[in-house]
């Protein structure tokens, strides 16, 4: 059955339209990737309304695109410049500028190619996997399960988020006020638009992810302009890691991949945790822990790995559940939903097409990255010679105009604005805006479950806790909260013995 | 001023906006428990996020200048007056945008904008500001007026 399906999708997949969307979204995320600023979710907030015009297979295979080729795009700056292009990347300089340094870096930026295509179609075989029988599951959810995962996600998203449990949970709280704006989800009832018109449809997603995420950036290389560093040169006679050098990032690729699959389908940033645990894990396991900083291998083809196959775990809970549990799903959430497809247990199901055809497209795109990657490396790294002057103008007119095709309406662009100045406050006041965006996300959905909870259980809270499934979730957040107080109890008071 | 006030002022100012939010959302039916009606979500939500902003903001006013929180976010810092007017200038030919492409038309907005905002960016000259501007007009019309069939809004000029 799974392979009848994913054989017709690849047939699809093949198809001219498909084959050209998954093409730009690799191409669009790797180069996402690799400039400093503009990330997956602003790439895909600026490409959204261009797919108005595509149909929702093609629609998705781009978005999907952008997403796991960003992951790739961000190590070549970090090998060659030490500078991440994305935030995923941040390990990769440790290891890979300085294999760089010696002469390695072809051999660096191999591996972070190979590691990353192994663990995206690792990646892959496991959303092929778990996600069918995880929206079989999800079938016999109600109101009081969705609550629960919504409480359980803000709960873990606040968490993992930023340095503060409390910052990150006020901005989720802010984007679930936000989502309350227009439409009442039960009653179709107009609330809180505060006498502007254009409010009764509610704060859509779009211009807030453009304007926290894509102007707010632009606002910083205002401020902060991003300076290039001395790019190092690579000779086609190094492209290549030596024997040596495979066998010894082949159990790291192996690791990171399974790693990366797993914290991807927690909530929260977890490209970035996964790269991160990987490290720590193969800077504790390796037979030369004095070479990792130092340009060790293993350094490199871990956290690769390991973010490759985060995004792929990431689309288990979007896909399965309809939950999107970070700021990168929450976009291709909207992407869908914008061609009228709404990710759930019944997407699998009713859908089966587009799933099993985005499955097929995530195989052809790794496919795709593998090839860009390795011989145009020097070309995409070339690409931070652009400077900021001449990119960011360019960036802000296609965010304004990418905004007012949506609705053909300037209060979109006022909304860029708003939010593009709101984001830049988060970032000089160190606070994440991703959490705002989640919040928007998982507002309506939770209201949803707890008002329809409510109703089934005649006002008792007691009905969340009674039923099996939510009950679980409730008391495995109710320990999580536990562990939260005392851990951040625990520090407070070491720093106050320290200070003592 | 120090950053921690300077934070505190934009929680407090959180604190402002949750409370016109709250304002606003008890206006609405709250419901009961077991009927949960419009207002019930926002009045909860506005609570926390009054009780939240005005926790940290608190928490901030009472820290000492040079206490902050041990691995903060990367975040932005203006090192000077002239970035603070070149923030301002940035947003300042947003707005322009915004207001004016109704009356001149968004395409010489567009074109204006890009030139405004390279200059303020840094791009030396006269002519290099102007040919981007103009290339990306152009390309931009491309994509938008033929390629996607956008109307954009129209003045007494393109």
């Amino acid at each position: 059955m799974i392979w009848g399906n994913l054989f017709n999708a690849f047939i699809q997949t093949f198809s001219q339209q498909n084959l050209l969307a998954c093409f730009i979204g690799v191409l669009t995320g790797t180069v996402v990737g690799v400039l400093p600023g503009i990330g997956p979710v602003g790439a895909m907030a600026l490409l959204l309304p261009f797919s108005y015009g595509m149909d929702p297979g093609s629609g998705l295979i781009m978005f999907a695109g952008i997403y796991y080729g960003s992951m790739y795009g961000g190590s070549t700056t970090s090998i060659l410049l030490n500078m991440p292009g994305e935030s995923v990347s941040v390990i990769t300089c440790l290891d890979g500028y300085k294999m760089a340094k010696k002469g390695r870096a072809g051999a660096a930026l191999s591996i972070s190619a190979i590691g990353s295509f192994v663990a995206g179609t690792l990646g892959i075989v496991g959303l092929m996997l778990f996600a069918p029988p995880l929206a079989r599951f999800a079938l016999s959810f109600a109101a009081p399960e969705y609550f629960a995962i919504a409480v359980i996600g803000i709960i873990l998203l606040s968490n993992l988020t930023g340095n503060s449990f409390l910052k990150s949970f006020l901005m989720v709280i802010i984007g679930m006020m936000l989502s309350s704006i227009g439409t009442d989800p039960l009653t179709g009832f107009i609330r809180l638009t505060f006498h502007v018109p254009e409010l009764t449809r509610g704060i859509d997603i779009l211009p807030i992810s453009m304007g926290a995420f894509g102007l707010a950036e632009v606002l910083t290389t205002v401020v902060e302009p991003y300076s290039t560093g001395d790019l190092i040169k690579i000779k086609a006679k190094d492209l290549y890691p030596t024997k040596n050098e495979m066998k010894r990032s082949t159990m790291p690729i192996l690791r990171g991949s399974l790693l990366g699959f797993f914290i991807g389908l927690i909530p929260g940033p977890s490209a970035v945790i996964s790269s991160l645990v990987s490290y720590k894990m193969e800077k504790t396991v390796s037979k030369h822990p004095e070479e990792f900083g130092e340009g060790a291998i293993e350094g490199v083809a871990g956290p690769e790995s390991a973010n490759n196959s985060a995004s792929s775990g990431a689309m288990i809970p979007l896909l399965a559940l309809g939950l999107p549990f970070n700021a990168n799903t929450a976009m291709l959430l909207t992407g869908l939903m914008i061609h009228g497809i709404t990710p759930g247990p019944t997407f699998i199901t009713e859908h089966s097409d587009l799933f099993w055809l985005a499955v097929a497209s995530m195989y052809v795109g790794n496919i795709m990255l593998l090839i860009l990657n390795l011989p145009l490396v020097g070309i995409f790294a070339k690409l931070t010679n652009v400077p900021a002057k001449i990119l960011m103008p360019i960036v802000t007119a296609l965010m304004l105009l990418g905004a007012y095709s949506v609705n053909s309406s300037m209060f979109d662009v006022i909304l860029i604005l708003i939010f593009g100045i709101a984001g830049f406050a988060l970032k000089y006041f160190k606070v994440s805006a991703a959490p705002l965006v989640i919040g928007l996300v998982l507002g309506s959905i939770s209201e949803e479950g707890l008002r329809q909870g409510l109703i089934m259980s005649d006002g008792s809270f007691m009905g969340f806790l009674t039923r099996p499934i939510s009950g679980s979730i409730f008391a495995v957040t109710f320990i999580m909260l536990i562990f939260i107080i005392f851990k951040n109890f625990r520090s407070k008071k070491i720093v106050f013995d320290e200070a003592v | 001023m120090n950053q921690n006030k300077k934070a505190s002022i934009f929680y407090f100012s959180i604190t402002a906006v949750s409370l016109i939010y709250f304002l606003s959302a008890i206006e609405l039916p709250f419901g009961t428990f077991s009927k949960p009606m419009q207002g019930f979500y926002p009045i909860i939500l506005s609570v926390i996020a009054i009780a939240l902003s005005a926790y940290n903001g608190v928490t901030l006013l009472l820290k000492k200048a040079k206490e902050t929180d041990e691995q903060e976010e990367p975040g932005v810092e203006f090192t000077g007056r002239k970035d603070v007017l070149k923030f301002f200038a940035y947003i300042g030919v947003i707005i322009f945008f915004i207001v004016f492409s109704g009356i001149i038309g968004a395409y010489t907005c567009l074109f204006l904008l890009v030139f405004a905002l390279s200059k303020i960016q840094g791009l030396q000259g006269i002519w290099k500001p102007l040919l981007l501007a103009a290339g990306t007009a152009v390309c931009f019309y491309l994509l938008f007026g033929v390629v996607l069939e956008v109307v954009l809004p129209t003045g007494f000029l393109i």
